[in-house]
C-alpha cells in the first residue's frame, strides 16, 4: 500500500478485519464516507449486498432523479475482476476497486473491458488525493462532483489529480482567453466524462471564456450559442466554485437577469459573490420594503446585509427591513400589503437625506399637490413652503425620484418603488432610492445599505444617461440624440400643481400602467 | 449507451471458487462476500484443526438471502474436476472440517456447501449427507480432530449432537458448465436487483 490516506486506510483495516459482518460494515462504512466527501450533493445508499456479482453495494443518487451504482471489487484476482466487470449490467457502474496498488496494476485490463461504455473505474487512495486537493482547488471541487455523477474510464493513481490539473489549467486558460489550454482541458473533459456532464463542464468553461471578453467564435469548443450561461451551469458554479474573487463572478455574470436569480438556489453562500459582482448588470423595476423591527424574520446566517429568496421573490436583507424585488409590480402581487401611511412631511425630510427628489405628490385629505423639480433635488424649504399651505396638516403619498440609472417612483403608503417603464434601473439603485424613503433607517443602516449596493459601472463606461433622458420626455423638449448634444436645458423651474379630488399627475409610473 | 460486454463470455479465467460464487449470486439467493485466497477473505474463512497445529480454510463464506434462510451464514467448498478423481477423500476432509467449524462456531455455521463439477461415491450418494457418513469421515481425520491415532478412542470423543448438527447443514451441490448457463435471465435479474438497491426509497 502506497498511500497514507485516511479513506484508503480505513478500507484496508476494514478488509482485514476477522469478522466478516464487522468487515464489510467498517468497509462499507468508509466507502460512503469517502463517496460522501467526493460529493456531498449525492444521497449515498447502502444495499444489503458487499462485494456482489450482480448487485451493487451503493446507489448514488442526486437531486435530478440521476443515480449510480456502485459495485466495490476486491482486486486481487486479476482474472476474476476482469471477469466480474464484464458481469455487470449496468450502463456506467462506478467499479471501486478496494485496493490501491492492485487496482492499479488492473487498470490496463478493465481499461480493455470498459472501454466503449460509460463505466468508471477507480480506487480509495485515488479519489482521496482529488478530495484532498478540494479544500485548495475550486475547480477540484467542481471536478470531484462531476466524476461521481459522470465520470468514465479509469481513474487509479494520480490519473484524478492529473485530470483535474488539466481542468484547472483550463480554467485559468479560458480565463485569459487562451485557446491551448482551454482546449487541452476540453478534449480531456470530453474523454473523462460522459456526455452530459462533459457539456456541463464544456459550458462552464465557456462562460468563463466568454466572461473573459473571449469570442464565441474563437472557443476552442463546441460553443452552446444559446446565448446565456443557463440556470443549469450557473446553479453549478454555485454550488462547486470555492472562491470568492470577485472578478470571476463578474465574469460569469454578466448577463444576470433577475429572473435568473430567481431560479438560483440561496442556500449556496456563492450567490452573495455572483450578486455582488454583478450589482452593475442586474434590472430590477420594483419592490416592496418590508420593516422587521422585532428582526424575527431575519436570516439566522450571514452578514447584516445580504441577499435571499422569500418565496420565490429575490429580497435584500438589512436589519430589521428586507425588501422584495420582481421584475415588474405586478409580480410582486402575492406580497402581503401593509397598512401604512402616508408620511407626513417633516417626517418625510427626515429620510429624504442626499435622495434627489424630482417630484413630490402631497395630500391632505382629498386635496393633491404635485411638487415637481427638472433638475436635481426639490429644494426642500420650497417643500416645507408648499405643505404650509395645508395648514401643516400635508402628508407625502409618493415620490419621483432620480436613481443613477433611472427614475423611481416611491409610493410611501404602499412602501414600494417602482422603476419608470423607459428605464432600466438597476436592482441596487432601486433598492437604495426607495429604502430609506419608505422605513425610518437609522443612519448607520442607510450607510450600510450603501455600502453593499455600491457598485462601479462596467469597463469604467458612464451608462446611457436615462435621468436627462426622462427629464427631457417629461417636458416634450426634443432631444438631438443624432448630433449627441441636447438642446439646451431650460432653467430650473419648480411647477407647482394644485388638483382637487379625482384628478391627479400621470406622469409617473403606476401598477396599472405597466 | 453501451453496456460492458460479457456476461456470454463465460468467466473463462476464474476458478471453481469465482464459478460458484457466480452461480450462488445468479441465484439472488446469496451473496458469496468472500473467496479464498483473497486476502481479505482468508482470515475469515480459515479455521486451525484442534491438533496437529495446521489450519485449514474453505473456498468460499457469506450469506444466504431472503425466505427462510435469510441471514443465514454459510461456508463452501468449491472442486472444479472434471473427473470424481480423489473428491472422496477431498468430501472425507470437509466433513471433519464442517465438525470443527460447527464445535467453534455455531452460531455463524448455518450451511456447509459442497460444490462440484462432477458427482462421486455414487454408490453411497444417498448416505453422504448423513450422521453416520459425518461421523465415519470424522473418526477418519481423529488425528487432527481428536488428537489420536486410536479409532475406539476417537469414536467415543465424537460428539453426536455435532455431527447431527452437520449432517443436518449439509448441502449438495454438483454443477456443470451449461447449468451455470440456465440461471434467471439478465433482464429478470436486473428487476430483482433494482427492487433491492431501491427498496426503502
Amino acid at each position: 500500500m502506497a498511500d497514507n490516506s485516511a479513506f484508503a486506510a480505513l478500507i484496508h483495516d476494514g478488509l482485514f478485519d476477522p469478522s466478516p459482518k464487522e468487515s464489510i460494515l467498517r468497509v462499507k462504512d468508509a466507502v460512503a464516507k469517502e463517496l460522501t466527501a467526493l460529493d456531498s450533493t449525492a444521497r449515498i445508499k447502502s444495499t444489503d449486498y458487499f462485494n456482489h456479482t450482480f448487485a451493487p453495494d451503493f446507489v448514488m443518487s442526486w437531486p435530478d432523479e440521476r443515480s449510480r451504482r456502485v459495485y466495490l471489487r476486491m482486486a486481487y484476482d486479476l482474472d476474476a475482476l476482469v471477469d466480474d466487470v464484464a458481469l455487470i449490467d449496468s450502463t456506467d457502474p462506478l467499479i471501486f476497486g478496494l485496493t490501491e496498488s492492485e487496482s492499479i496494476e488492473a487498470k490496463p485490463r478493465v481499461d480493455e473491458v470498459i472501454a466503449d461504455s460509460d463505466a468508471m473505474f477507480t480506487e480509495p487512495a485515488a479519489l482521496e488525493k482529488l478530495i484532498d486537493r478540494k479544500k485548495a482547488d475550486s475547480t477540484a471541487n467542481m471536478l470531484s462532483n462531476a466524476l461521481a455523477q459522470g465520470g468514465k474510464g479509469s481513474f487509479v493513481g494520480n490519473e484524478a489529480v492529473e485530470l483535474a490539473d488539466v481542468v484547472q489549467r483550463g480554467f485559468q486558460s479560458a480565463a485569459n482567453v487562451e485557446t491551448m489550454g482551454t482546449a487541452e482541458a476540453i478534449g480531456a473533459i470530453s474523454a473523462r466524462f460522459q456526455g452530459q456532464q462533459a457539456w456541463r463542464m464544456n459550458r462552464v468553461l465557456q462562460a468563463v471564456w466568454e466572461g473573459s471578453e473571449g469570442p464565441l467564435s474563437t472557443f476552442p469548443g463546441t460553443a452552446d450559442v444559446s446565448g446565456r450561461l443557463n440556470i443549469e451551469s450557473l446553479s453549478y458554479l454555485l454550488k462547486y466554485m470555492r472562491t470568492d474573487d470577485k472578478g470571476f463572478w463578474r465574469r460569469v455574470g454578466r448577463r444576470l437577469t433577475l429572473a435568473d436569480l430567481e431560479s438560483l438556489n440561496f442556500s449556496e453562500p456563492n450567490i452573495q459573490n455572483l450578486i455582488q459582482a454583478n450589482l452593475d448588470v442586474i434590472s430590477a423595476r420594483a419592490t416592496i420594503v418590508k420593516p422587521d423591527p422585532l428582526g424575527v424574520d431575519e436570516v439566522p446566517l450571514g452578514g447584516r446585509y445580504r441577499w435571499s429568496k422569500r418565496g420565490r421573490h429575490v429580497t435584500f436583507e438589512a436589519p430589521n427591513l428586507f425588501a422584495v424585488i420582481g421584475s415588474a409590480k405586478t409580480a410582486l402581487s402575492d406580497v402581503d400589503e401593509e397598512a401604512a401611511a402616508a408620511v407626513p412631511v417633516e417626517a418625510f425630510m427626515g429620510r429624504v437625506g442626499e435622495t434627489d427628489l424630482v417630484e413630490v405628490t402631497l395630500h391632505s385629505g382629498p386635496e393633491h399637490i404635485s411638487v415637481k423639480s427638472d433638475e436635481g433635488a426639490i429644494n426642500k424649504e420650497r417643500l416645507r413652503g408648499v405643505s404650509a399651505t395645508f395648514g401643516g396638516s400635508a402628508e407625502v403619498a409618493q415620490a419621483l425620484v432620480s436613481s443613477r440609472t433611472g427614475r423611481v417612483t416611491v409610493d410611501l403608503p404602499e412602501r414600494s418603488g417602482t422603476g419608470k417603464t423607459q428605464s432600466k434601473v438597476r436592482m441596487a439603485d432601486l433598492l437604495m432610492t426607495t429604502i430609506p424613503l419608505v422605513v425610518d433607517v437609522p443612519d448607520d443602516v442607510r450607510k450600510g445599505i450603501e455600502e453593499h449596493l455600491k457598485y462601479e459601472d462596467d469597463n469604467g463606461e458612464r451608462p446611457l444617461d436615462l435621468l436627462a433622458l426622462e427629464a427631457g420626455e417629461a417636458r416634450g423638449e426634443v432631444r438631438a440624440l443624432s448630433g449627441g448634444s441636447p438642446l439646451p436645458v431650460p432653467p430650473p423651474f419648480l411647477a407647482l400643481e394644485a388638483f382637487t379630488e379625482g384628478v391627479f399627475e400621470t406622469d409617473w409610473d403606476s401598477p396599472a400602467s405597466e | 449507451m453501451t453496456r460492458i460486454e460479457g456476461e456470454s463470455a463465460q468467466a473463462k479465467g476464474a476458478d471453481g471458487a469465482q464459478r460458484a460464487k457466480r452461480w450462488l449470486e445468479s441465484t439472488t439467493r446469496v451473496n458469496a462476500q468472500w473467496v479464498n485466497p483473497n486476502p481479505p477473505a482468508v482470515a475469515k474463512l480459515t479455521f486451525p484443526w484442534p491438533h496437529g497445529g495446521q489450519n485449514f480454510s474453505f473456498d468460499l463464506g457469506g450469506l444466504l438471502k431472503f425466505g427462510g434462510y435469510d441471514g443465514h451464514e454459510f461456508f463452501a467448498e468449491s472442486k472444479n474436476y472434471a473427473e470424481p478423481g480423489d473428491l472422496p477423500k477431498h468430501y472425507s476432509k470437509f466433513l471433519a472440517q464442517c465438525y470443527v467449524t460447527y464445535s467453534l462456531i455455531p452460531a455463524r455455521s448455518d450451511h456447509f456447501m459442497w460444490i462440484a463439477w462432477s458427482p462421486h461415491s455414487i454408490t453411497d450418494w444417498s448416505k453422504l449427507t448423513t450422521a453416520e457418513y459425518v461421523r465415519t469421515h470424522v473418526v477418519k481425520h481423529r488425528e487432527r480432530v481428536f488428537g489420536t491415532d486410536d479409532e475406539g478412542e476417537a469414536e467415543a470423543l465424537v460428539n453426536d449432537d455435532i455431527v447431527s448438527e452437520v449432517a443436518s447443514r449439509l448441502w449438495l451441490v454438483v454443477l456443470s458448465k451449461k447449468q451455470e448457463t440456465l440461471v434467471i435471465s439478465k433482464e429478470h435479474r436486473g428487476v430483482i436487483d433494482k427492487y433491492e438497491a431501491e427498496k426503502g426509497d
